[in-house]
């Protein structure tokens, strides 16, 4: 066992996606530069991976392989003895390296995997296997390190990634992942590693580490995405406006408002979560830009597209909820746990009353979010969760969100109900820390829980 | 291994975290730390609470021992209403007109309001989870912003700390608790002064209940005081102390009832109360010391990313001899292949399975076929090295991107060629549905550029749909 990080170089033919792998692996947009012009990495660049503490891989990002086929010819011709084995041959050809300057990247390449520990070669599924792959393989070969054929864009139709696995097998390569760079998979990352462990027994542990690490980081995100969803949700739907009479169509505008910024808020959160920065989403890529939602909230067409039958009371588009007057019922004495809590109880729900009477006796009316809006709201962030996670970190191709109506979690009315009693709940226009102190940790435990299998639960 | 931060640690960092959300940025000292912690050998939690204490404690540090000692003042002066209340409950159960008191109206009046809401607070803590007790959040957060008036994120994060899990039934254990343990201690000193400086004769009265019921109860509260082996009423004087009983009778059992009362009191209220009040006190301390970041939570995945980056750029170690060329600004290249006499046709990496070679209306003496490794191409340059002056077509797919292994080929077929040669770019439509039009202007250009480097005639390079696909 040791500790020393395994060190990894990432090599391929030119514009196969190396450099795009390496950001999806490393979880960093900022890594490299990526383009769909070949050569564009003409450097060889570092990453490490951390887990427990260390660093536990080293990756390296390579020029890509251009010219094999000539290649291949020197370092064979190189080979003046018969004897002469694949390194002696690579070590050959480096020591006349200014012969061969124009094999500069190959050289670079070269000197690298004789420095590293396993070979990620990185194959672009959408190609054929050409002759000038298979010299390439034949190259990576001579430096007898253990090689994992990597098939990128797998998620891209058509492909040939079939015809690649069957003929890598008669090269003799078994070892073969299926990992796209642009449509991130946390399965096949563990595919990856455990693939790594098989190959290289004395980095097994720390393989084992880094695999723990990340799926229970994995895991403590989407609970986290689920969270930041239904504080969003109890935020807006306990969220109350109060109004005089007559000025009904004023206070409309003014919470569609409210809930359109809590909703960007929102997604500008999960965007930070999962590691996108925002300036970098352009418009083909997501409905969401700088944190702002394309499609408008309050447009028909949203809800039409999330599957949301507008009830014939309501007018077009999701129209803010009629007013809630006076509540009833509203007590929950079930909380309150012994005299000092009724105490207590009655402190902060008398209060409560006291003021929707107050509003009552002052003909004020209180508007809430009515339910479209709120369904809209869960769907459309529950889909940006479930679109940012399948996401990598070289995407760069557009992707398309499916607005596809998700069922309403079983509990959705209660918990609706318990929030509209309870305005105190919303973090909409309170500052600094009064939402801190009231917002509920009990429902929005029980609210995330039920999301996180939602943003778990796999398209079908 | 589980790291467990000590409670103020906690509530520092807890108050961070309340502040930097509410100001919706980090402190300004915060990039300063978060570097120095990065190189730390630390578990994040303990990065977090480090940087929650040293930034955290200039902050809120004065707050909340405001709080705390606002709080303190609070229960004590609460505690004191609570003998006063304690007080004045005794006087008016003793105050009647005439000499004589029912002995189990006392009782209740002095014991069954802390039994009813101890039975209560025993079930509420049989029947509610950890978890979802809210009971003592709800009162001690009123209390929080009623009174301690915390405006600062320290004040409130001790207190909701206090409040909620796991330390939160507890701290609502030890209030309410203390809270009836100096009531009933009010109650035993004012019913001891009055038992002591005025004379009560006791008795029992009913109409509706059973009278042996009432025996056997009084009975049943003789009970433990009697083990004690304290001088209790026993069973004769129980069934003598009834209205109207001789004097004599009534005045030798006043002291044993008296006795009874006050040792009831004590026994069935303070006593229990008190032992209760310590083992929450106990349990409140036990519980501060198990307090548990939540680190799932959006704020904690945020530093966590920035105290113990995934991963992190090494830097370049092995630098660039060349630039990338910049692209090639191209103009008019759908130009149709003109019609060329008795050309000869080469395909180039061109995908064998999906590709229908030869290209259709081409008869096979034109077909030079198609080259996808060294042997291939080996075998062309020789057919195209020994044949006669001939045009020659070669066909490229823009879906892959052109390299230099391509580049040098194309030059080698330029050496041997003796007519005409032209480069047709095939799958424009196909590559459109992957990349955009800039993308796809650019891998054209790509093809131009190595296709002239090689020396072809810029009007030989040629954007052409061949008819090469499976119909």
């Amino acid at each position: 066992m040791t500790n020393a990080p395994l060190r990894i170089a990432v090599v391929g033919h030119t514009n196969v996606g190396k450099t795009s792998l390496l950001r999806t692996l490393l979880r960093d947009e900022n890594f490299g530069v990526v383009s769909s012009r070949p050569s564009t990495t003409r450097h060889v660049e570092g990453a490490s991976i951390r887990a427990a503490n260390r660093e536990v891989l080293e990756l390296f990002d390579t020029p890509g392989l251009e010219d094999s086929i000539a290649l291949l010819a020197i370092l064979d011709e190189l080979a003046k003895t018969p004897r002469s084995d694949g390194i002696e041959r690579i070590n050959d050809f480096l020591e006349q390296e200014e012969t061969y300057a124009v094999f500069s990247q190959e050289a670079k390449v070269l000197r690298l995997i004789l420095q590293c520990d396993l070979i990620l070669y990185v194959i672009d599924a959408q190609e054929q296997l050409l002759g000038k792959y298979k010299d390439e393989l034949q190259i990576l070969g001579y430096a007898a390190r253990p090689l994992i054929p990597v098939l990128n864009f797998v998620s891209q139709r058509p492909n040939n990634a079939d015809s690649w696995q069957a003929q890598l097998a008669r090269l003799n390569f078994h070892a073969t992942i299926n990992f796209d760079s642009v449509v991130y998979d946390a399965n096949g990352e563990q595919r990856l590693f455990r693939q790594m462990q098989s190959l290289l027994s004395t980095h097994q542990d720390s393989l084992q580490l880094l695999m723990e690490e990340r799926a229970s980081q994995w895991l403590k995100l989407q609970e986290s995405a689920s969270s930041v969803v239904a504080k969003l949700i109890i935020d807006v739907a306990s969220y109350r406006q109060i109004t005089q009479h007559g000025d009904i169509d004023a206070a409309k505008l003014q919470l569609q408002n409210q809930v359109r910024n809590a909703e960007n808020r929102c997604a500008q959160q999960l965007l930070q979560l999962f590691h996108f920065k925002q300036s970098e989403l352009n418009a083909d890529d997501l409905p969401v830009q700088d944190g702002q939602w394309k499609m408008d909230l309050f447009a028909a067409q949203t809800l039409q597209q999330l599957g949301i039958k507008i009830s014939s009371g309501a007018a077009k588009g999701a129209a803010v909820g009629a007013g809630v007057d006076l509540l009833t019922g509203g007590l929950s004495l079930g909380a309150a746990t012994g005299i000092g809590a009724l105490i207590g109880a009655g402190l902060s729900t008398g209060n409560r009353f006291r003021k929707e009477l107050n509003a009552k006796w002052h003909r004020e009316s209180f508007h809430c979010a009515d339910d479209t809006t709120l369904q809209a709201l869960l769907m459309r962030q529950i889909s940006l969760a479930k679109l940012l996670q399948h996401r990598g970190h070289a995407s760069q191709a557009p992707v398309t969100i499916e607005s596809k109506a998700s069922p309403l979690p079983k509990d959705w009315s209660k918990w609706i109900k318990r929030c509209r009693q309870n305005p105190q709940w919303s973090g909409l226009d309170q500052h600094l820390f009064s939402q801190t102190i009231t917002s509920p940790q009990a429902l929005l435990k029980e609210i995330s829980a039920a999301l996180l299998c939602e943003i778990q639960a796999e398209n079908a | 291994m589980k790291t467990r931060p000590t409670f103020d640690n906690y509530v520092l960092t807890e108050a961070l975290r309340a502040h930097e959300n509410a100001q919706g940025e980090a402190v300004q000292d915060s990039p300063l730390m978060n570097r120095s912690l990065l190189g730390t050998q630390a578990t994040i939690e303990q990065k977090i609470l480090q940087r929650g204490r040293a930034l955290g404690q200039p902050l809120f540090g004065k707050a909340i021992s405001r709080t705390r000692y606002r709080t303190l003042v609070l229960l004590t002066l609460l505690l004191a209403v609570g003998v006063l209340a304690g007080m004045m409950a005794a006087a008016s159960a003793f105050n009647t007109s005439r000499e004589e008191v029912n002995i189990f109206s006392l009782m209740l009046a002095l014991l069954g309001l802390n039994f009813f809401s101890l039975s209560w607070w025993f079930l509420s803590f049989l029947t509610t989870k950890e978890s979802t007790f809210t009971g003592g959040r709800d009162w001690l957060q009123s209390i929080a912003t009623k009174f301690c008036a915390c405006s600062s994120a320290g004040g409130i994060s001790w207190l909701q700390t206090l409040g909620s899990k796991p330390v939160g039934r507890w701290s609502f254990a030890v209030v309410s608790h203390a809270m009836w343990l100096f009531m009933l201690s009010g109650s035993l000193i004012t019913a001891t002064a009055l038992l002591m400086f005025r004379q009560y004769d006791f008795i029992w009265e009913t109409t509706l209940l059973n009278e042996q019921t009432l025996v056997s109860l009084a009975h049943a509260l003789t009970w433990l005081p009697a083990k004690l082996g304290i001088n209790v009423p026993d069973a004769a004087t129980i069934l003598a102390s009834r209205p109207g009983a001789a004097a004599d009778v009534l005045a030798a059992s006043r002291q044993a009832w008296a006795t009874l009362l006050l040792i009831g009191l004590l026994c069935y209220g303070i006593v229990p109360r008190l032992l209760l009040l310590e083992l929450s006190f106990w349990r409140q301390g036990k519980a501060m010391g198990r307090v548990e970041l939540d680190l799932s939570l959006p704020y904690y995945i945020e530093l966590r990313q920035q105290l113990s980056p995934l991963s992190r750029s090494t830097g370049i170690i092995d630098k660039a001899d060349i630039k990338l060329p910049d692209a090639v600004k191209l103009a008019g290249v759908h130009i149709p292949l003109p019609e060329i006499q008795n050309a000869r046709y080469l395909g180039l990496d061109l995908d064998q399975c999906k590709t229908q070679w030869p290209p259709t209306g081409i008869d096979s003496d034109a077909n030079l076929g198609i080259t996808v490794d060294a042997q291939s191409q080996q075998h062309a340059l020789v057919n195209i090295d020994s044949s006669p002056e001939q045009a020659l077509i070669l066909v490229s797919s823009l879906l892959s991107s052109p390299d230099r292994g391509m580049a040098r080929y194309l030059k080698d077929i330029q050496g041997r060629q003796k007519g005409s040669l032209w480069l047709a770019l095939s799958n424009e439509t196909q590559l459109r549905q992957r990349l955009d039009d800039q993308e796809v202007l650019q891998r054209i250009g790509d093809w131009y550029q190595i296709a002239q480097a090689a020396g072809l005639l810029p009007d030989n390079i040629i954007v052409h749909e061949m008819q090469t696909e499976p119909i």
